[in-house]
């Protein structure tokens, strides 16, 4: 066990960074940076099927979308009951991986492998999103919740305890709840990995067959990591919702569905800390060419992407960790 | 008669228009197994050459069309030596870099030139039946995209570049042991890719609003053509686009355009599931029998 | 690793701006890039010059206007990001900005959440009615009571629409519905088309089949503008209308003719009114604005009606803070509602109390023979009537939603 921190030394001290960062900076930055970090888990989802067992998923924002409308739709109808906040985000999470598991059910045990797995999850998410954006009119309401077509939903209450008065909108406890929950995800994460189910589903990458004729049931393993992946993008839906206050179909569009692939690929889909980190870096970077780039921003953006794809083929963040861990004895 | 001519003008426009959507994507990604997410960009870039060589050399359509479809082989070309021949045999990297080259392209073109460019008129006239009018270059689109097919089965079904091309693709190791220059081939099919991607991007120049996402248009489309013509692309493409075609048009015709969408995106989804080798697979499934 | 987080780091450091307290801040959010970049560069460019023309005059409560803007690139997150940082960090007084509705909603929240004033300059599917919220851009009722009526008494009582299958085409397609029954007239048919469809021969059987003697179309973005090459080469030759076209992405400049012939649009500005119309207000003031805009920015390649919508919304926000001698958002917003007008380039716009909208000059713009534009027709100060006819009166009862006609306030 102590073994295992020490070669974690890395993490633990940019966590210790992350946590320490409150005092630092002002509570715009602070806000910024949960934001960044809100994207993190559809991120870690994509890392968990792609990286570890070889599924490409472009469907993670199909999730993504169904929490934040689920969340969005039950916490409108309930508005005002004790806690609404609170269970409209459990039970959101739990349609969502119920919806993972029949998608995951329908592809596992349906035969359908490798890039089929993409186009598939794809034609989902743009099914949702084409369903979505038609639903303006008063027809298209769940209860006392109008969906509201292209335009978007608002008017979800925040998370938290509104009796308590504590919210998790903005602020330090918004910052620090993202953060634990990052780590505790994180933690969670490595030991899958290296668990029963971790291990017979990082071998199915290589080969399903002779997995499977070691006695190991296959789909029966992928379907588990599939719905954790979809889990996965479902609190990032509901923590980027709950954070603007607004989900639109739009999130769960061509280029929402593109975006986890190639910030995993680019950060180093094998490495899931790798995945958390180079998201933040993504997001934070193309928000800041945004601000500074002007109509060169996306190229340079492009450009980055190419670069790091041509020379850095296992990712850009796991090759600059590597090499700082192999620098610097004491990491 | 009119009712029936109706039926197959609406068909054949969306057959042509998902045939030829997906045809230089059938070479990249159905044969070379690249993610190519900037083949919208490269019909991009053919739609620009077309329109804007016409425009600036005041050529004829035709001969724009021809310098659209060079410069996207030319520029195909040189994205294949600088990006894409370290991505072979990685074809999943492939979606980010392509990615990437999808928002350098788009981008510049805008800051290229600018938000828009002045269209061109569609070529040709249009003919009358009864109470419907239509227009005569929709009816050469479908004609000529079955033509293309045709002669993309014979060029890689039928000639000797054919077979070396997919024998290479599919085993290159043993091509290179028997002497097959496989950087060539791959670079030459991709060329070939880019290339036909430029003939859509031409050929719809004229009828589309020129704007730096004209590509964008195609890609859905495109992708879900080739997936469900299968592993061997030129066999399947015809029946596949024959089928969603089909799809499209018909629930369209009864519903609207955007249950249209979405039927046809359930369709891929279930052919994937029942007929995991696309229509290829079925095909050739059938010969064989 | 480390490099990149000491760098993040420093970077934020770096960006500390320090608060000058002796200019009034207007946060400004516009795609500057992307898909709407087309009709929004205009936009940025009218905000610009207004503040210029005001600083030149000493600007408002002897303070100068100062504009922090961002591009948020078409895409509705960088306007959540954006909105968030104007607000936090910048610390701006007011916000200005957003093309399309879903962008506007995206962050009208946010404004909302933070008593921030905001200015929508855009034509748009009417219905906001939000105590913080100012619209300067024309709304259905404005564009569609006048047009349609003129259309079916020039061309006949049978009404076609196609229109995108989103919030806004269903709005106006809901209004246009209206405004032919109660005119006596027939919906043919009606068509709604996904954002993403580029291919129009479908339709334009549909539409041969149901033989209007008028064309709604109420097509947005840049796929959809597909359908006008496809219907002239195809010789659909039926008289088109829409609220959109031409007044926004220009697009009878655009597109080589014979697309867009035949078509009428209604507008509360186009920089052809003075080319159009000899003499009189009208060509005075589109002359000027058009002589004052070409001095600044020379190369634009077409001022738009969104522009004249932004550029009055700088001059109305100025008076307004001019006239309650601050720029506390409560304050301004009462300023606002005392019935503050603005002569601008299409002549006098004047804030409604009740909706937040504004009064608009309509003309109606002829798309004839080789794209030509004519102007068969002047409506005079069409007011925004339908929000405050239908219960939404900010002016005295607060109110921070979005209604369409078949969902009205209560």
């Amino acid at each position: 066990m102590i073994s295992n921190y020490k070669k974690k030394k890395f993490e633990i001290i940019v966590f210790s960074i992350l946590l320490l960062l409150p005092i630092f900076i002002d509570s715009y930055y602070l806000d910024n940076i949960s934001y960044f970090m809100c994207w993190t888990f559809i991120s870690l989802g994509l890392a968990v099927i792609w990286g570890m067992g070889g599924i490409l998923s472009f469907g993670q924002t199909a999730f993504f979308g169904l929490a934040g409308y689920g969340f969005s739709v039950i916490s409108i109808n309930f508005l005002g009951i004790a806690g609404v906040s609170i269970w409209s985000v459990v039970l959101s999470l739990i349609i969502t991986g119920i919806f993972g598991m029949i998608v995951g059910y329908f592809l596992f045990y349906g035969g359908i492998y490798d890039v089929f797995i993409g186009i598939v999850t794809l034609a989902i998410t743009l099914v949702l999103e084409t369903f979505m954006q038609q639903t303006a009119g008063p027809e298209y309401a769940i209860g006392s919740a109008r969906l509201n077509g292209f335009n978007g939903m608002q008017g979800m209450p925040t998370i938290g305890f509104e009796s308590l008065q504590f919210g998790l909108l903005e602020g330090v406890t918004q910052y620090y709840f993202i953060l634990l929950l990052a780590i505790i995800i994180l933690i969670s994460l490595y030991k899958f990995k290296q668990s029963k189910i971790g291990l017979v589903f990082l071998a199915t990458k290589e080969d399903r067959e002779r997995v499977s004729s070691l006695g190991h049931n296959v789909q029966k393993t992928q379907l588990i990591a599939f719905t954790i992946a979809s889990l996965l993008a479902g609190i990032s839906g509901i923590l980027y919702t709950n954070w603007g206050g607004y989900i639109t179909p739009d999130s769960m569009g061509l280029v929402s569905a593109a975006l986890p692939v190639v910030y995993v690929a680019a950060s180093g889909k094998k490495d899931f800390f790798s995945v958390f980190l180079g998201c933040i870096f993504f997001v934070w970077l193309s928000q800041t060419l945004a601000i500074n780039g002007k109509q060169f921003a996306i190229i340079v953006m492009g450009l980055i992407l190419v670069i790091s794809t041509r020379f850095f083929p296992d990712g850009i963040i796991l090759m600059l960790k590597n090499k700082l861990t192999e620098k610097i004895k004491w990491l | 008669m009119v009712f029936l001519f109706n039926i197959f003008y609406q068909f054949g426009d969306s057959l042509a228009f998902l045939l030829l959507a997906a045809i230089g994507l059938a070479v990249i990604f159905g044969m070379m197994k690249i993610i190519n997410l900037a083949h919208g960009e490269f019909i991009t870039v053919g739609a620009y050459g077309t329109v804007v060589s016409g425009k600036v050399f005041n050529l004829p359509l035709p001969i724009a069309m021809v310098f659209g479809v060079i410069i996207t082989v030319i520029f195909g070309l040189i994205l294949e030596k600088l990006i894409i021949r370290y991505l072979y045999g990685r074809p999943l990297d492939s979606v980010v870099a392509t990615w990437g080259i999808s928002l350098i392209v788009s981008q510049s073109f805008l800051v290229i030139f600018g938000p828009s460019y002045e269209g061109l008129q569609t070529p040709m006239g249009n003919f009358k039946l009864g109470e419907f009018s239509y227009s005569e270059y929709r009816v050469f689109l479908i004609i000529f995209a079955l033509l293309i097919l045709v002669l993309l089965y014979y060029l890689f079904m039928k000639t000797s570049f054919g077979t070396l091309a997919r024998a290479t693709i599919e085993n290159p190791n043993i091509s290179s042991s028997m002497g097959v220059n496989v950087q060539n081939v791959y670079t030459v099919t991709f060329a070939i890719g880019a290339g036909l991607a430029g003939v859509t991007g031409a050929l719809y120049a004229p009828t589309m609003t020129i704007v730096p996402s004209i590509g964008q248009a195609f890609i859905v489309s495109s992708f879900i053509t080739v997936v469900t013509a299968g592993a061997s692309p030129f066999v399947g493409l015809v029946p596949a686009a024959a089928f969603l075609g089909m799809v499209q048009t018909s629930v369209t015709f009864f519903y609207k355009s955007t249950i249209g969408l979405i039927a046809i995106l359930c369709a891929v989804i279930l052919i994937i599931r029942y007929l995991p080798q696309g229509f290829s697979g079925l095909i050739l499934k059938t010969r064989s029998k | 690793m480390k490099k990149i987080v000491v760098f993040m780091l420093t970077s934020f450091l770096f960006i500390f701006s320090s608060v000058k307290a002796d200019t009034i801040k207007l946060g400004i959010l516009e795609d500057e890039t992307g898909n709407f970049a087309i009709a929004v560069v205009p936009k940025i460019h009218a905000y610009e010059l207004a503040v210029k023309e005001i600083n030149a005059n000493g600007g408002v409560l002897g303070k100068k206007l100062e504009i922090v803007r961002y591009d948020t690139q078409s895409d509705n997150r960088r306007f959540q990001e954006f909105a968030r940082r104007l607000i936090k960090k910048d610390k701006v007084d007011v916000v200005f900005g957003a093309f399309s509705s879903a962008s506007r909603e995206s962050i009208r929240g946010i404004m909302e959440k933070n008593k921030m004033l905001y200015f929508y300059n855009n034509q748009y599917e009417g219905g906001v009615c939000s105590k913080t919220t100012f619209m300067t851009g024309a709304v259905p009722e404005q564009q569609f009571s006048t047009l349609v009526p003129w259309m079916m008494e020039k061309y006949g009582k049978n009404v076609y629409t196609i229109a995108a299958d989103y919030n806004f085409g269903q709005i106006s397609a809901e209004w246009v519905r209206q405004i032919v029954k109660e005119n006596g007239g027939t919906m043919v048919g009606e068509e709604f088309i996904p954002l993403d469809v580029s291919q129009y021969s479908q339709t334009i059987q549909k539409i041969q089949k149901a033989k209007p003697d008028v064309l709604m179309t109420l097509l947005v973005g840049a796929k959809q503008a597909s359908f006008y090459e496809q219907q002239a080469s195809a010789g659909l030759k039926i008289p088109m209308a829409t609220s959109i076209n031409v007044g926004q992405a220009y697009e009878h400049k655009r597109f080589a003719p014979p697309a867009l012939e035949n078509m009428y649009v209604t507008v509360n500005y186009i920089e052809e009114v003075h080319d159009v119309i000899k003499s009189g207000e009208f060509h005075d003031k589109s002359k000027d604005y058009v002589k004052r805009f070409r001095a600044l920015y020379p190369d634009e390649p077409y001022i738009n009606m969104e522009s004249a919508n932004a550029y009055n919304a700088i001059y109305i926000y100025a008076k307004a803070v001019e006239k309650a001698g601050t720029t506390e958002t409560m304050k301004v917003v009462e300023a606002l509602e005392s019935g503050i007008s603005q002569d601008g380039p299409s002549g006098v716009v004047t804030m409604d109390p009740k909706s937040h909208h504004g009064s608009h000059t309509i003309f109606l713009i002829e798309v004839g023979k080789g794209h030509k534009v004519s102007i068969p027709k002047i409506w005079k100060d069409i007011k925004p009537y339908w929000l405050g006819e239908s219960g939404c009166d900010l002016a005295n009862k607060a109110d921070y939603s979005q209604y369409t006609p078949s969902n009205p306030p209560s």
